[in-house]
């Protein structure tokens, strides 16, 4: 088949996310073709736009990473510290402007291992950021070694024979640190993944959001998925939602991924509790 | 700073329901956006882009926007005639 002409009607159309990135030198961005992040990222522009968040009043933080290179690219508020200590230099932002809706992204190598006891720390004090972890299974900036969170029997490439750790379950760590909205998404669900973030965005307290993302240049390669198609259609076929896990035995859900809302509760934001104590020292002298 | 913003240059294409605008320079080929489309409308072509190849049957769903990584493929939907 041959392509379409191109329409000569000209329409003044300038898209709704290039407004909100860097569109200069820096485009195309590094990712990979094929990489999850950027469909992450798109869902977390319209998510922003859709809330009507200004561009002043958002904050995006990152560590070190693929994910991390995200803030370069958004036309906000953007900051890229050390490696892991995203949250903690998030939490300085918080606490100095409560005002500041601050968004956290990192990869699963950022969040749970270098970062990890910022990730439990934060959320055990319900410190008012959304956190998105992408769970690619490796470090892939790096040249693909074996994350906290590579399954079981995976290859990385410091696990040529497949890994024999058990991985890590961001979302249950979360919850068990008292985080106040934890829930779990793949990439290949845009509706669910842009309705998770705006939800998450609406709630107090750390919010936490883990998104399956796929990296078929090196984990794909690795496990003999290299291609985006496959390593989709592979996420969505070890996809299960939260109601369909609950009639599943154990050995049924060894492999799978749990999606859905996992925990989301009121809570009182560290932030409003720190004022308040500032209100009270300074009343008493 | 100022952002000196870069203009990328974009393909329109009229199909039935609305336009779809393609940013060659950020298609990177990585095949998503012809995989998820429900009509079969887009193919890649020799130099590893997005092409139109069956523009009337598109049915303006977006899920090419959505799912693709490098913001490069886009859909207005037309306003509805008022009858």
């Amino acid at each position: 088949m041959t392509p379409a002409k191109a329409s000569s009607r000209k329409t003044s159309f300038s898209p709704m996310i290039h407004s909100y990135l860097r569109m200069d030198e820096r485009f195309p961005h590094v990712w990979c073709p094929g990489c999850g992040i950027g469909i992450v990222f798109g869902a977390l522009i319209h998510a922003v736009h859709e809330l009507k968040i200004p561009k002043k009043k958002l904050l995006l933080a990152s560590g070190i990473g693929c994910t991390s290179r995200m803030p370069g690219y958004l036309d906000a508020d953007t900051f890229h510290v050390l490696h892991g200590r995203a949250l903690a230099a998030a939490t300085g932002v918080k606490l100095a402007r409560p005002d500041m809706e601050v968004v956290v992204v990192g990869g699963d190598g950022d969040m749970l291992a270098i970062g990890g006891n910022h990730f439990i720390h934060t959320a055990r004090r319900n410190i008012g950021m959304t956190c998105i972890v992408l769970n690619n299974y490796n470090y892939a900036m790096t040249g693909g070694q074996q994350s906290p969170t590579t399954p079981r029997d995976m290859f990385a490439t410091t696990a040529p024979y497949g890994a024999i750790d058990d991985p890590v379950d961001a979302c249950l760590l979360a919850s068990g640190a008292g985080a106040a909205f934890v829930a779990r998404t793949t990439t290949y669900n845009f509706v669910q993944l842009k309705r998770l973030i705006k939800t998450a965005l609406s709630r107090k307290g750390f919010r936490l959001l883990e998104v399956v993302a796929q990296c078929p240049t090196i984990f794909g390669r690795l496990n003999r998925i290299p291609t985006p198609k496959d390593l989709v259609t592979w996420i969505k076929a070890h996809t299960v939602t939260l109601e369909a896990a609950k009639k599943m035995d154990a050995k049924e859900l060894e492999d799978k991924v749990v999606t859905g809302v996992f925990v989301d509760r009121e809570v009182e934001e560290y932030s409003e509790r720190y004022a308040r104590l500032v209100k009270k020292v300074r009343n008493a002298h | 700073m100022k952002l000196k913003r870069k203009a990328f240059p974009v393909t329109t294409i009229e199909e039935p329901k609305g336009f779809i605008y393609i940013y060659p320079d950020l298609c990177k080929g990585c095949d998503l956006c012809v995989v998820l489309c429900p009509k079969d409308i887009l193919a890649l072509g020799d130099d590893l882009k997005v092409h139109v190849v069956n523009p009337t049957d598109c049915i303006a769903c977006y899920l090419c926007e959505w799912n693709c990584p490098d913001f490069a493929i886009f859909i207005e939907k037309k306003e509805k005639k008022e009858s």
